[in-house]
């Protein structure tokens, strides 16, 4: 033992940055410009959505109950889609970065595998609304084409509905599923270094 | 303490054992900014439960743990094992191979020695890990066991 390297001398030698108060107040307010515009952007998307509702409400006046259901469906349905997507929801606003790692590695990866659910349950809830509320939009119409008319739009539309719920929904769901896989598979690996008992 | 005081005392502490997780200066350097950004909007309401400089290391730390799970998000990348040449030509040779041994180290056990050679307590790097004393006095003579090891191999 006696040639080891003095790891304490070494490590103390090391050059440090001198202090930057004028870098950490910039990123104070960077952060404060953050959650600002995380909150513009929630409204950018969210006002504009319910105003078009309430245009094509009153613009085309359908008669219909079903008509109304199936705009507030689909209208719902992007809405929330967007919101989730653009990650408004403040799922880290409770985390505790003061505690014990094991206790926050804990809690990351608890809000990782519900970010998981989430998104695998929005999204499906996105295209089931988002079907819905196009069949529904569209009876008010179609029920004045005649039979044959009316089979011809929701055979089309459908047809649409079905490609969307068979390609693009798995596809977007495997999109979100690698990222956060990734991200739950690290933090597990980590998480199961602090179980590892090194005495045995 | 004040904000300054912690500051000053800690910035260097606190961009060591940084930099002994990620083993990048930049980077580092960006860490133990957001750690100190925590504990200014925090220091209000510190509670004394803890040591402030226990509740200080927990706070880089975990910021620690974070960045390589925002990382892992943006870039799909593992850390380099190896450290860039260019930002690191103004380290003496022996301390950047302190950095690539202790780099390819798991994550934990980087976190670990850190502290132990930042002369943190084991009492103190138990109750910021968060396993056992004796769990990290076995740990850290393990891992110094495997650094020097390293450094001999090495031929140094």
């Amino acid at each position: 033992m006696e040639n080891n390297i003095d790891l304490k001398a070494l490590w103390t030698r090391q050059p440090v940055p001198g202090t930057d108060k004028e870098a950490l107040l910039a990123k104070l307010s960077k952060l404060r410009a953050e959650k600002r515009r995380s909150l513009i952007w929630a409204n950018v998307c969210l006002i504009p959505t319910a105003l078009f509702v309430v245009w094509v409400w009153v613009y085309y006046q359908p008669e219909y109950t079903s008509t109304k259901v199936g705009i507030v469906l689909v209208v719902t349905a992007i809405a929330m889609f967007l919101i989730v997507s653009n990650k408004l929801i403040p799922l880290y606003k409770a985390l505790n970065t003061a505690q014990l790692n094991s206790t926050y590695l804990d809690d990351l990866l608890q809000i990782r595998q519900r970010e998981q659910f989430i998104q695998t349950t929005i999204t499906n809830l996105y295209f089931l609304m988002l079907s819905a509320g196009l069949m529904l939009y569209l009876y008010e119409y179609a029920s004045r084409m005649g039979l044959t008319g009316m089979l011809i739009s929701y055979a089309i539309t459908a047809g649409w509905i079905a490609f969307n719920w068979f390609y693009f929904r798995p596809k977007q769901i495997n999109k979100n599923r690698q990222k956060i896989d990734g991200i739950i598979r690290h933090l597990q690996e980590i998480k199961n270094q602090l179980a590892e008992n090194p005495l045995s | 303490m004040d904000f300054e005081t912690l500051y000053r005392l800690y910035w260097g502490k606190i961009f060591r054992v940084c930099m002994g997780y990620v083993g990048d200066r930049d980077l580092a350097q960006d860490i133990a900014q957001d750690t100190f950004v925590i504990v200014w909007q925090q220091l209000s309401s510190f509670r004394n439960e803890s040591g402030i400089g226990t509740w200080i290391y927990r706070i880089a730390t975990n910021n620690c743990l974070r960045q390589l799970e925002k990382q892992k998000r943006s870039t799909h990348q593992e850390l380099p094992q190896h450290l860039p040449e260019e930002k690191q030509q103004d380290l003496e040779p022996q301390i950047q191979l302190l950095y690539q041994f202790i780099a390819e180290l798991p994550e934990i056990d980087r976190i670990i020695i850190s502290l132990e050679l930042e002369d943190v307590k084991q009492a103190e790097i138990a109750q910021i890990v968060g396993l056992s004393e004796s769990n990290i006095r076995v740990k850290i003579h393990r891992i110094k066991e495997r650094l020097n090891k390293r450094f001999k191999e090495h031929g140094e």
